[in-house]
This record gives C-alpha cells, sequence and structure tokens, in this order.
C-alpha cells in the first residue's frame, strides 16, 4: 500500500466521515479547544449581534462574565437590553468591524480623539459610535460626554481585567467620517444623525486592513494584560444590505471569507489567540440551512444552541453531558422547541435597520 | 362629593389634622370627608390592586392575599362618581432615595470619580419603574372618570439615607429627590392629575424638610399635616366645584 501523508489521517480530516457520514450533533472535534475557559476565567465579549449569544449563554451557564458598565439595579429589568446594558462586556453597542473596535480600544487608552463628537438630532444628542445605547438620546452634548468617558473608562478595565476577550466578527463593512477615518458602527442618518456624502465616506475593508486592525487590538491589550487571551469567531449572520455595488449575496461572501481568514491567520500565528467555528457550524452544507430562519439571515434557536452546545462541549464539559446531543437538529426538524434561548435573548441589533429600507 | 385621602404612611398625618381643621373650612367639600393610609409604601413597589368590573380592589399577593390593606378600606368603587380620591405615594422617595445603590451608582452629574455614571433617560426609567404600579393606580381612576388627586409627599429629611450617605452626598440625595418628584409632575401632567405641592416654608435652603416640620427621619408632624391638608381641601373644592357647575 502506498505510503502518503493522507494514509494515517484520523476520520475527522476527510469530508465523507467527518460531515457526509456524520450527524451534525456528532462534530465532536470540530473545536478543539487551545486554551482552557473554566468557570473561573474573567471573560470580557463583544462583536456583532451574534456575541449577544454567546454572553448570555456564558451567564446561563454561570461563567464569569465581565459586566464592567453594568446596569443600575434599579432600572427595570426589561429595559436593560433598550439601554444597550447587559447586551456585551461593556454599553458600547454592536462593534461591527475590526477597525471599530480598535478605535474604541484607542479612544479607551487615550490614543485617539475622533473629529466628531456627537449627532445632534431634534435638540437630543447621539453618539454616533454607539447611537443606540439612548434609544431617546442624551439631554445635552455635557451628558453625553460626561456618559462617554465613563464608558470608556469602564472599556480600559474591561482590557486591563479581562483573561479571554472574545470577538465576534461581523462585517467589513463601515461607514466612516472623511475627515479622520473614524469608524461609525451605522451609516449616519439609519438610527441617528444626518446622511452626508461629503462628510461621510463607505469602506469595504480588505485581508491586510482587517488583519492589521486586528493585530494592533491585541498588541494594545496585551501591552497592559499580558495575559489576555482572545477567542475569535465570525458571525454567521448574512449582511442585511451591501453599500457596494454587488449583490449582496457576493458581498456578503466576501465579508465572512476576509474575517475567516484573519481569524485563521490569527489563529495559527499566536498561541494565545483560539477560534471557534460558529460560522462554519451554521453555515456548513450538511446543516441544509435548517440554523437559519424564513429571512435566511437570522439565526434559529436551534442553530444558537448548536453552536453553544460545540463551545461548551470543550469548556463545560460536565453541563454538556447532561444534554441529549439529538436534541439540537430534533428540534429543528420540528421548527419548534429551544424557545428558551430565543426568550431568554432578545437580541438588539443596530444593523437590522437598514432592513426596514428594503423594498 | 366625598372625599378620600388615602395612599401611604404620609396619609396619617392629614388624617389627625382633619381634628384641627374648622367648619368652615371642612365645608369647602360638599361631602363626608375621610383619610386613611393604604398601605407602607414599599407594598406599592409590587402590584397592589386589580379591577373587578367597576371596583378597584386592593390586594397584595405576596403580603396578605385577597386582605384589606389598612384601615379596611378594601376597594374603590369606580362607577362612584361622587367621590374624590387623593392620594399620598406618588412623590414618596424615601424608599428610593435609602437604597445603597447610590453609594456607587448616581446621575452623570453627581457621579464623580468613585461611582458608576448612568444619563437623565436612565434615571427616568429608574423613578418611573419605582412608581410603576403608584402611576397604574392613578391612569385606573382616570380611565373610570374617577376624580383623583396627587398629593406631594414631604421633602427628604437630612438623616433619612445615613446608612449609605456621607456628609458630601448632600447634593446627590436631594438631586436624587427632586428629579424623582419632577418626572413624577410631568407623568402626572401627562395624565392630567392635579398635583398639591409641599408647602414651600417647610423645606429648609438645601431641599431637606425643616426640623420643625417633621415628626421622625421622614414624616411630616401635625404642623405639616394641618397646612398640607388644607391646601388638599383646596385643591379638592376646585374639582367638586367644577364638577357641580
Amino acid at each position: 500500500m502506498a505510503s502518503h501523508p493522507y494514509v494515517n489521517l484520523p476520520p475527522k480530516n476527510f469530508w465523507r466521515t467527518a460531515i457526509a457520514e456524520t450527524h451534525p450533533s456528532r462534530w465532536f472535534e470540530l473545536y478543539p479547544k487551545k486554551f482552557e475557559i473554566s468557570k473561573t476565567t474573567l471573560i470580557a465579549a463583544a462583536g456583532s449581534c451574534f456575541a449577544q449569544y454567546i454572553g448570555a449563554e456564558l451567564k446561563r451557564r454561570k461563567f464569569r462574565f465581565g459586566d464592567f458598565e453594568p446596569a443600575p439595579r434599579l432600572l427595570p429589568a426589561e429595559k436593560n437590553h433598550e439601554y444597550g446594558y447587559g447586551l456585551f462586556s461593556a454599553r458600547f453597542g454592536n462593534v461591527y468591524t475590526a477597525r471599530q473596535l480598535l478605535q474604541l480600544l484607542n479612544r479607551a487608552f487615550g490614543e485617539y480623539y475622533p473629529a466628531i463628537q456627537a449627532w445632534e438630532t431634534e435638540g437630543r444628542f447621539y453618539d454616533p459610535f454607539r447611537p443606540s445605547i439612548e434609544p431617546h438620546g442624551f439631554s445635552s452634548l455635557e451628558e453625553l460626554l460626561a456618559v462617554r468617558s465613563y464608558h470608556l473608562n469602564r472599556v480600559r478595565r474591561m482590557i486591563e481585567r479581562s483573561e479571554v476577550f472574545i470577538f465576534t466578527l461581523g462585517l467589513t463593512e463601515a461607514w466612516t467620517n472623511r475627515q479622520d477615518g473614524a469608524v461609525f458602527p451605522m451609516c449616519p442618518g439609519t438610527i441617528a444623525g444626518e446622511f452626508d456624502p461629503k462628510l461621510h465616506e463607505f469602506v469595504n475593508f480588505t485581508y491586510s486592513q482587517v488583519i492589521e486592525d486586528l493585530k494592533a487590538v491585541i498588541s494594545i491589550a496585551r501591552g497592559c494584560n499580558p495575559a489576555i487571551k482572545f477567542l475569535f469567531t465570525v458571525s454567521p449572520v448574512p449582511l442585511v444590505a451591501t453599500a457596494t455595488d454587488q449583490h449582496v449575496l457576493v458581498a456578503t461572501t466576501y465579508s465572512k471569507s476576509v474575517l475567516r481568514a484573519v481569524a485563521g491567520e490569527l489563529y495559527s500565528e499566536f498561541d494565545y489567540v483560539d477560534y471557534f467555528p460558529s460560522y462554519e457550524i451554521v453555515t456548513a452544507p450538511a446543516s441544509r440551512g435548517a440554523f437559519y430562519k424564513k429571512d435566511m439571515r437570522s439565526i434559529t434557536p436551534a442553530g444558537v444552541k448548536a453552536v453553544m452546545s460545540r463551545f461548551f462541549a470543550e469548556h463545560d464539559v460536565d453541563s454538556m453531558s447532561s444534554e441529549d446531543p439529538h436534541f439540537v437538529l430534533a428540534a429543528s426538524a420540528r421548527g419548534k422547541g429551544i424557545d428558551d434561548i430565543e426568550a431568554a435573548t432578545m437580541l438588539v441589533c443596530d444593523e437590522e435597520k437598514l432592513d426596514v429600507i428594503a423594498r | 362629593m366625598n372625599l378620600l385621602i388615602t395612599g401611604d404612611s404620609h396619609a396619617v398625618v392629614l388624617g389627625k389634622s382633619l381634628a384641627e381643621i374648622t367648619d368652615q373650612e371642612r365645608q369647602l367639600i360638599g361631602g363626608e370627608i375621610r383619610a386613611a393610609k393604604l398601605l407602607s409604601f414599599p407594598v406599592a413597589l409590587r402590584k397592589f390592586f386589580d379591577v373587578d368590573g367597576s371596583r378597584l380592589k386592593f390586594v397584595t399577593e405576596q403580603i396578605r392575599p385577597d386582605k384589606p390593606i389598612a384601615f379596611g378600606l378594601s376597594g374603590i368603587d369606580l362607577v362612584d362618581k361622587n367621590q374624590i380620591i387623593a392620594i399620598s405615594m406618588p412623590f414618596t422617595t424615601t424608599v428610593l432615595l435609602r437604597n445603597p445603590i447610590w453609594k456607587i451608582y448616581a446621575p452623570w452629574q453627581h457621579a464623580g470619580a468613585h461611582r458608576h455614571s448612568f444619563s437623565c433617560s436612565v434615571m427616568k426609567e429608574i423613578v418611573l419603574g419605582h412608581f410603576q404600579h403608584v402611576i397604574d393606580l392613578f391612569s385606573t381612576l382616570k380611565r373610570f372618570g374617577v376624580p383623583s388627586i396627587a398629593i406631594d409627599a414631604p421633602a427628604p429629611r437630612r438623616v433619612v439615607t445615613s446608612a449609605w450617605s456621607k456628609n458630601d452626598d448632600t447634593q446627590l440625595i436631594i438631586s436624587i429627590d427632586q428629579v424623582s418628584r419632577r418626572i413624577m409632575n410631568e407623568q402626572l401632567s401627562l395624565l392630567g392629575i392635579p398635583v398639591v405641592p409641599t408647602p414651600k416654608q417647610t423645606i429648609d435652603d438645601h431641599g431637606f424638610l425643616r426640623d420643625e416640620f417633621a415628626a421622625d427621619a421622614h414624616h411630616g408632624n401635625q404642623f405639616y399635616g394641618a397646612l398640607m391638608l388644607r391646601k388638599v381641601l383646596k385643591e379638592a373644592s376646585t374639582i367638586d366645584s367644577g364638577k357641580v357647575s
């Protein structure tokens, strides 16, 4: 028998044995953790909408999920998400792009002061970098700046204290301020502010830009917290809309490919960077689109469960042993069940504001 | 019309002050005047009433199931249009002020470097959440066409927040109190509910209840009660004469 590198590879290395002939609930070797995340590890999370699922599930399972900007306990619980509390590890709202994350950290560490301070709409003031955290805006610029200053202080604390930072990469497309390249999470005019083509510029970040930005993020974070580790994921949620001249499917594939490739590169280069394949679990052909809702964009509770169960199979083995691995797909096939995830995690997704524009 | 003065413990001194008013003052109101404490304010942090047909029933499921809360007042007849309900509750900030959360949180103007900071809108949500069931009570009375009056509470005593506050927290305490009252005033105004404000002469320059009007750590005394009761009667008489005409 001929000898070559494929001869002794395990079943997980072959599509037929690993995927075609294996039920998705048994894709056990999809994510071998690079480092331990235990219930005592202080975890922080940021990213696109999908990141909210990760945070919610970590909290539900009593992991040590850091909330560095917690809601005042007297704020009615049903108002927390409306005001951007409890969604991520600080009140930064959705962080869709690597550049946005980098600028957030640079602002937090006093290395970057964007030219634009606020958007004023009908006498209310909105933070361009987290426009939805105050649904009615701030009453004055002074108030906005004071609350933002506190927020950036908490972001700094988050980076200094966390042991693992989980970042879900969402988009490569963004709108920026032409003056200084400040990245907005949302196009001006969609949630707040006013779009002006003379002031605002569309960018679609390239592979080299995204990897450079994330390396800078890692450098800043490890500069003040040398022990911090990173776990990157790519959101399986397609773009709600593209501002390129391409079809939204083609634009989505570009975005996700770039982000996936960047995450892969960082995973290979740094032993303190891990990659978790939430994108693959949801989008794999063998999943047959079953993890998407009717809009073929939103993730079903079964999809979330499938993703999270793979994550916790590595990090929370005790609780996983009591779960039926077939539950995920059985519930998915019925089109119901697992409602607890959906009910417990009402996502706040700025990006979806664009959906109402579609004709 | 009959006048019922009720609400939280601040209603007690108003009831006691009924003995001090003259017949002429009583006659401002065409009908009977009653005053009864309905509940202690913390009870109002939960749902404390239900509407059963044309009757508003006071219930506190977790504390005293289906029992009258105090003084035998079990409910309000919502079809009785010959009544005015004056309620002391919507401005009772004591429980809010005593919450130790203010040791670590504050509205942005008062947060400084040692407290978590939050916006005015978040403060408003906190206040509306705190008084949610009280606002519901006024909304319900309004919906059924029962005229009601909101009675302001005495200003806070300087000692009220001693469990968590330091001397330099005076401004924070007063700010929380005054912002809460402003928000409730706005809310009641939206509902079209008249408010009887605390007499200015009972408040010192810092915004605290003057010692000479205080009975204890947060209640007004008989002097406060007499002043306030007369204001309530005056407001009620306005409603009463409006109905008559």
